[in-house]
């Protein structure tokens, strides 16, 4: 008698159900860790562009005497965020903005700051206000907060990091020795 | 029987297939849990590079907020509060401890008790910015020893590391900001009292000293300063020294600590200087403000605000201490003019001074209050006193930068007023008005100091802001209009003639840098004003008179410039009573001879380590370098018309060394690293000053320091330069940097290096 040596049709469909059960696992897994990728790709850019936005608030704000900051009202003074937008069709990593519209050139250039261009589905929101003031009215200290967000798989902005510091308000006759 | 070998299709072999599909999919599982692994691992990283730079940004401000409290709590002179109202708990004081020598540390709550309270708070609300921030934040560092008391380097350094670490979830960052400070020495009346910053190099410039009514000096041993106040500024003087106005506490006693009064006391002393400290060894109450304190027999005396809103600037001395002369009754005329011009009546009796106001004033011709009057108004603008000094004590107050000196001097002076029929009269008449009429204080006389009115005649109205005893004002009343003092009035402790000293002391002038204003280049001790007894001018001794005739040199008093005089007389100081006469000292002549430095070496006047020469101005043709250890033996006043070299200088005497351009130097030392080069005297570099000390080789100069421009790098060793922010070598001002002064007659300077 000759012995059969081929699957049955059972076993067939057995394999087959049980290979399509670890394929679509994996299919999940693959689209877990792209989304994961991505998520990471964007909090770690996010995270840059937020550290990079500080450290240029806190060269400028180094920059511009606090008397002259001080007595102007704009938004260095508000309490809202404001948005510095990557400007539309912009060709190259870099751009360059004015924190501090004033008809003091010097103030302007001084508040003038290089941002990198973000993806469209970024978003860079700035507060800074100051902590306190001096008796001259002057302010001291600025809180600055920094709030990158983009949006993932979503029409709005679902995702966002934070960071926040105190910058020291420059003053004019600093005695320190740097 | 024959083998046959069938192909069997691998399909078919079952045990193999059981074997390789699983294989596969493990494969395939690994390959997805690697990525599952990279992914999870990518996200662990952009979670981490996140908090890192969370507590990145938090560890940053706590640095910059610990900064601000530091450099706030460490002030400029100019900025400098009461010494003893700064809490024991600050920076300023912790960096300001004479234990505090060479290493120190501060642990993060040592820290944060040392700052300020707003500061204190931002660092709080930093550190709940993100749940779970922990801070922490220490200093160490190094400080110089703390300057001997007086010895005036005011300057302390102090250099320190602030490190903040931050945890924030698993992460930990550590970061650490090195800086310097200067920290100033603000228990130093010496320091305080007579060094004074200036912020402009043209400005109106008065001096300051104590004196009673009759213009005598209240006591020999004074303070004098001079200061340039601009009044175009809108700083206001008194930021410029230590008290502001809006503090209420106005006596310099808050500067310094009970402790080291007694000790500051006999420092100042022997500097020859009045003290002002602390009650228990308080001579005199020295107080800001206008006005005479009756009861400690001091005045209240302005300094530096020549503009107070609340106080007149003037000094007001009460009858007791006049002198007694004053003390008695005087016989006093009044001379009245019916406004028509038809009645003139003279009125006399005997009138008693109840007090002495004596200041400067400006005049303005169009009071708003009193239009229409040739002179309506007048507004008290300094307590600066007699320009030229007194019979016991001249002016040895000199000038730093372009000034212009405005003066008024007018005095008033309550009488008893003497009853007559005419004067009941007036008295019912002026009863009328807003007028407090009282035995002692119904007329006012002024001396004689307008030259607008040569007759010595004053209207009355020129005179109705100084009837305002009590605020009132006389007006519309049947008083005299023309009052003339008695001859009894005039004091013949100042001048001969009354009209000479008003003349002098009353007028606009153009004075020289650093000229002295009561005389050219020496005080009064050495030429005495012709008022003096015995005064009969001053000339040159013989040979400097003969050597004068050919060396034919004046200096022109506005620009400073030497040339040839062109009459070719002889050179001489002219001390007569033209010296004196507003007209005249517009154009001050300085006459000397010119020499050069050999012909200086042949005469024996400048030797290897010093300098005796004749007690006269000199000019020097060339350069001139002063070597190590050199010493002034003799009153010197060098003007040189080249480059001065100087090293540190000795000088128990008077200096004055007047230099095209002037350089402070020292040979290098290697041995002694850190040393204080001391330069006693005055130092003027016309046309710029510099240093090529070695850092940190600290400058120190007893006396006065001018020049424009300052060079940077003056600035960048521990000096006693004091400067204003405004004027901070950072900022491009230092034109105008001058150093402001100290009397340079004061020579027993103990020197502790």
């Amino acid at each position: 008698m000759k012995k059969k040596s081929a699957f049955t049709l059972v076993e067939i469909l057995f394999a087959s159900g049980m290979i399509l059960v670890l394929f679509m696992g994996f299919v999940t897994m693959s689209l877990q860790s792209h989304r994961q990728t991505v998520m990471s790709r964007d909090k770690l850019k996010a995270t840059f562009y937020a550290r990079e936005t500080i450290d240029a608030i806190r060269g400028a704000l180094t920059l511009i005497d606090s008397e002259k900051l001080g007595s102007l009202s704009n938004r260095f003074n508000g309490d809202s965020f404001f948005e510095i937008k990557t400007p539309p069709d912009l060709k190259v990593d870099v751009f360059t903005t004015t924190l501090l519209k004033s008809r003091d050139n010097g103030l302007n250039s001084a508040s003038t700051v290089f941002l990198s261009r973000m993806p469209s589905n970024f978003q860079r929101l700035v507060k800074i206000s100051p902590s306190f003031r001096r008796y001259n009215g002057n302010p001291d200290l600025y809180n600055v907060e920094v709030q990158i967000r983009w949006k993932q798989d979503s029409k709005t902005y679902n995702r966002q990091v934070r960071q926040v510091t105190v910058v020291g308000a420059n003053e004019t006759g600093h005695h320190f020795e740097y | 029987m024959i083998m046959s070998l069938k192909y069997q299709p691998l399909l078919n072999r079952k045990g193999f297939l059981l074997f390789i599909i699983p294989l596969v999919l493990l494969t395939v599982a690994i390959f997805f849990s690697i990525l599952m692994w990279l992914s999870k691992s990518r996200a662990l990283i952009s979670q981490k590079s996140y908090e890192i730079d969370i507590a990145r940004g938090v560890c940053d401000g706590a640095l910059d907020i610990l900064v601000q409290a530091i450099h706030n709590q460490t002030p400029l002179p100019q900025g400098i509060r009461e010494f003893n109202s700064i809490p024991h708990s600050s920076f300023v004081h912790y960096f300001g401890q004479v234990e505090l020598n060479e290493t120190f540390q501060a642990g993060h709550s040592r820290l944060m008790s040392l700052t300020e309270h707003q500061y204190r708070h931002a660092f709080e609300t930093l550190e709940k910015s993100f749940p779970g921030v922990e801070i922490e934040c220490n200093l160490q560092g190094q400080a110089e020893p703390h300057s001997e008391f007086l010895v005036d380097p005011i300057s302390r350094q102090v250099e320190f590391e602030l490190r903040c670490r931050t945890w924030y979830a698993s992460v930990k960052v550590d970061h650490m900001i090195k800086k310097k400070v200067w920290i100033y020495n603000m228990a130093s009346e010496a320091y305080t009292r007579f060094t004074i910053f200036h912020h402009d190099s043209v400005g109106g410039s008065y001096n300051k000293t104590l004196l009673d009514g009759a213009g005598r000096v209240i006591n020999n041993m004074i303070p004098l300063i001079a200061f340039n106040h601009n009044p175009k500024s809108d700083k206001s003087d008194n930021e410029l020294l230590a008290l502001k106005k809006s503090e209420e506490k106005r006596s310099f006693d808050r500067l310094t600590t009970s402790g080291t009064s007694k000790k500051l006391k006999h420092a100042i002393e022997d500097r020859g200087y009045q003290y002002y400290g602390n009650s228990q060894f308080r001579p005199t109450d020295l107080r800001i403000g206008g006005g005479m304190r009756f009861e400690t027999y001091s005045e209240e005396w302005l300094l530096f605000n020549p503009y107070y809103e609340k106080f007149s600037p003037v000094y007001k001395l009460y009858r007791e201490f006049l002198p007694p002369r004053l003390q008695s009754q005087y016989r006093v005329t009044n001379l009245y003019e019916d406004p028509d011009g038809d009645v003139e009546k003279e009125t006399s009796g005997w009138g008693l001074v109840k007090f002495w106001k004596g200041g400067f004033w400006n005049i303005s011709k169009d009071h708003p209050d009193y239009p229409g009057k040739y002179i309506g108004g007048w507004t008290p603008f300094s307590s600066a006193i007699h320009p030229f000094g007194t019979i016991d004590q001249m002016s040895r107050t000199r000038i730093i930068g372009n000034t212009i000196r405005t003066s008024w001097r007018v005095s008033k002076l309550f009488l008893d007023r003497v009853a007559s029929e005419s004067d009941e009269r007036q008295y019912e008449r002026c009863m009328g008005y807003d007028y407090e009429m009282t035995p002692e204080n119904s007329l006012i006389s002024p001396l004689p100091s307008l030259p607008y009115f040569p007759d010595n005649s004053f209207p009355s109205s020129a005179l109705e802001p100084f009837l305002g005893y009590k605020g009132n004002i006389v007006r519309e009343c049947d008083e005299p209009t023309k009052i003339k003092p008695a001859d009894t009035f005039i004091p013949q402790y100042l001048f001969e003639k009354h009209d000479e000293y008003s003349r002098a002391s009353s007028g606009y002038s153009f004075n020289n840098p650093l000229q002295l204003i009561d005389m050219a280049l020496f005080s009064h001790d050495d030429m005495p004003p012709h008022f003096n007894k015995g005064f009969q001018g001053y000339t040159l001794i013989d040979d400097d008179r003969e050597r004068g005739k050919r060396d034919k040199y004046e200096i022109d008093a506005i620009t400073g410039e030497a040339f040839e005089r062109a009459d070719g007389s002889g050179a001489y100081f002219r001390f007569d009573y033209n010296f004196l006469n507003p007209d005249v000292i517009q154009r001050k002549k300085i006459y000397m001879p010119a020499l050069t430095v050999k012909e200086l070496e042949d005469r024996g006047y400048l030797r290897a380590n010093s300098w005796v020469g004749p007690e006269i101005p000199l000019k020097i043709v060339g350069d001139l370098e002063i070597g190590e250890k050199f010493e002034f033996q003799s009153r010197t006043s060098l003007y040189v018309d080249g480059h001065c070299k100087v090293s540190p200088v000795r000088s128990r005497q008077y200096l004055l060394l007047n230099c095209k351009t002037l350089e402070f130097t020292k040979k290098q030392n290697f041995e002694k690293k850190k040393e204080v080069n001391i330069y006693e005297g005055i130092f003027v570099g016309r046309n710029g000053i510099r240093h090529t000390l070695e850092h940190p080789d600290s400058l120190v100069v007893h006396g006065t320091l001018a020049g424009s421009p300052i060079e940077d790098s003056f600035f960048s060793i521990p000096t006693m330069v004091v400067y204003d922010s405004s004027n901070d070598y950072r900022q491009g001002k230092q034109d105008n940097a001058f150093r402001a002064m100290m009397e340079p007659s004061i020579l027993n300077w103990e020197i502790k290096p």
